[in-house]
């Protein structure tokens, strides 16, 4: 495949600040402060909650909105001083706006011939991006007589068409149904690194957001909350918001009782748990997750062992495969687990013993966070 | 005889009044003129019931010379009526397309608010509203003393009972037929079909010619048929402001049944103005369509 090298900062952007003003005469700050490097053949995903400024980032990359103060550069040079029209990204919008007027291979065609592109060579590369996206042969059709996933495939081969440098796609998949979705999910991430460039993809969903990026920025209230790799955010959450918001999980406030190089005990407040993790000292208050996954049940004939939370079942909800437990600890907190569906069915109120590797458990950095409203 | 379904009744029901309507104070009348177009004029007004195809000749061309004489000027006039009307819909479109932009982008009640202004000259008669205007541009109104007193005319301007004068009031009646349906198909444009279009690496002016003016361009039809037609038979504008220089079409009929007291004739002109509404709007419509079509 005739890609190019990839360039680590191919996309910079620096100290980015965007404030709103709000109807009731305050000021919401979109974007805080943001600094960001993505490389040049990266899957990067904004994930966050609505009014994280996901959005208003997308924008200001692809030129429909303006910075208070920052710099973004592409590729070494500026993106700001250009209107929209002469920037080398293009864009996927949430609802498609494919042009109703027109049919589906003059939507694809559109970038091509607003710039001037001859006929015949613009024909072959409507077909040759239709084709990319595994729609060929309704260049005649209109945009009303497809369905939304085909749509979809449309405003992808449209923006696609101009070669951009890089993709913007703004909640893309959210308006399709599950099944394609995921199925959407695999031909994204495959068509990314087909065409070798930088996809920047913003979502609320988690699981999308885990799915297929190379890397995920967790954004809140403005702020870059974590940076990482979708396995270092799902496992090694930097905040309390990131934990909360990827996944589901059990957070436990606790007090360290004893540490040593090799493990830690802490005391949950009446329940104590054994963790891997050397960096905590004696007397120590910290926030601990465990992963509901994390947990197994262990089997009546097995010899007890410390490393287990004892709890009441509450409630079992079967999910398929697995059985999710909404379980009671003995101090009255809370805890939730995922087991592998088995034959025997478990009883509301019976006690239960959750194993767990201590290993499993994180250590969350205090950080909290308040959106400020200035 | 078949019985109705359920929706098949209600269908009659909700159309029978509309129905009834028009076809007695549409249809009736309109039949009533067509018949009294071939008849021959009555001495005093009204009409003979015999066969009397001069009516049509004197403005077509078989007029023998002994009961009707042919003349050019009928056509002219008619003629001169589209010209205006037409003038009427460029100016009230160049006016009302960008105004349109500019409040559909208004906070909501913003919006509403310039809607009522738009449509508040309404609420006075239509006939006051003109002698306002005749206030305005008389020899001693106030254009003429504002341009005067400002030192950028020496001799009032000869303002009135012009061409001028008369697409100027009409302009003034019938902006809000336009804006109306202009403003309801750029109100439905999607702004993100603008983005997308500038994303793609149009220009704005790109962006105009290829999504914007074919998106509303339903509107603009809609608001072009709107102030055509009653434009062209309109004949108290021109009475007003145009006096006896500028004599449209309308004003003709309104002679011809109220001074020369000939309605054939009357109804042979209203009839000729109706077909050539018909033949411009459905020769307008085509050509939109077509062009619609091919884009």
């Amino acid at each position: 495949m005739a890609v190019s090298d990839p360039t680590p900062d191919f996309l910079k952007i620096k100290n980015a600040f965007r404030h709103f003003a709000t109807p009731e005469g305050g000021s919401v700050r979109a974007l805080d402060g943001i600094n960001l490097n993505v490389a040049s053949n990266e899957f990067i995903t904004l994930l966050g909650p609505s009014g994280c400024g996901k959005t208003t980032l997308l924008n200001i990359i692809a030129g429909f909105e303006r910075l208070d103060s920052g710099s973004i550069l592409l590729g070494g040079s500026s993106l700001l001083e250009l209107p929209a029209h002469q920037r080398p990204v293009n864009t996927v919008f949430q609802s498609y706006a494919l042009f109703p007027h027109l049919n589906i291979g003059d939507n694809v065609g559109y970038g091509l011939d607003v710039a001037g592109v001859a006929k015949k060579e613009r024909n072959r590369r409507v077909s040759e991006a239709l084709e990319m996206v595994g729609l060929s042969g309704v260049e005649k059709r209109r945009p009303s007589q497809l369905s939304g996933g085909q749509q979809q495939r449309v405003a992808l081969a449209r923006a696609i068409i101009n070669r951009p440098k890089m993709l913007l796609l703004d909640e893309p998949l959210s308006a399709l149904d599950r099944n394609l979705r995921s199925k959407m999910q695999i031909e994204l991430k495959n068509l990314q690194s087909e065409l070798g460039i930088c996809f920047l993809f913003v979502t609320h969903d988690q699981e999308e957001a885990l799915t297929m990026s190379d890397r995920i920025v967790v954004l809140n209230g403005g702020k870059i909350e974590q940076l990482g790799t979708p396995d270092e955010i799902y496992h090694r959450p930097a905040s309390r918001f990131v934990t909360e918001f990827i996944g589901e999980s059990n957070i436990f406030s606790g007090r360290v009782l004893e540490s040593t190089p090799e493990f830690s005990r802490v005391d949950l407040g009446g329940a104590e748990v054994i963790c891997n993790n050397p960096t905590l000292s004696a007397g120590e208050q910290v926030s601990l997750l465990i992963r509901p996954e994390h947990f197994h049940l262990k089997a009546a004939d097995e010899p007890s062992s410390s490393r287990g939370l004892t709890a009441v079942l509450e409630q079992s909800v079967f999910i398929g495969r697995d059985h999710q437990l909404h379980c009671r600890m003995g101090n009255g907190q809370e805890v939730s687990a995922l087991i592998r569906s088995s034959f025997k069915a478990l009883q509301a109120g019976q006690p239960l013993t959750l194993e767990y590797d201590p290993a499993a458990w994180h250590v969350i950095p205090e950080r909290e966070r308040v959106n400020e409203v200035i | 005889m078949r019985s109705f379904n359920g929706q098949q009744k209600q269908l009659l029901v909700l159309l029978t009044p509309a129905t009834l309507f028009l076809s007695v104070f549409f249809l009736g009348p309109l039949l009533i003129m067509a018949v009294s177009s071939f008849l021959e004029p009555g001495l005093y007004g009204g009409v003979e019931w015999s066969f009397y195809p001069w009516s049509y000749g004197r403005v077509l061309g078989w007029a023998d010379g002994f009961y009707e004489e042919f003349d050019i000027v009928y056509l002219e006039i008619l003629l001169r009526s589209a010209g205006l009307a037409l003038a009427t819909v460029a100016v009230t479109l160049l006016l009302c397309y960008p105004v349109a932009f500019w409040i559909s982008r208004m906070p909501s009640r913003w919006k509403s608010f310039c809607i009522f202004m738009i449509a508040l000259p309404f609420f006075s008669s239509m006939i006051i509203r003109l002698y306002a205007w005749i206030l305005i541009l008389r020899d001693s109104g106030f254009a003429n003393q504002i341009l005067l007193s400002l030192g950028i005319i020496a001799e009032p301007l000869d303002l009135m009972y012009s061409g001028t004068a008369v697409i100027l009031g009409m302009v003034y009646i019938f902006v809000p037929f336009m804006f109306l349906p202009v403003y309801s198909s750029v109100e439905n444009l999607d702004p993100k079909l603008i983005k997308a279009s500038q994303d793609l690496g149009a220009t704005p002016f790109t962006t105009f010619r290829r999504v914007i003016f074919p998106m509303t361009l339903p509107g603009v039809i809609a608001g072009s048929i709107l102030v055509f037609i009653p434009a062209l038979g309109n004949f108290v504008v021109p009475s007003m402001l145009g006096g006896a220089k500028v004599v449209m079409i309308g004003n003709l009929v309104e002679q011809q049944f109220l001074a020369s007291r000939n309605w054939p004739f009357g109804a042979t002109l209203s009839m000729i103005m109706i077909l050539f509404m018909l033949l411009v709007v459905s020769f307008y419509l085509l050509k939109v369509m077509k062009k619609q079509h091919a884009a």
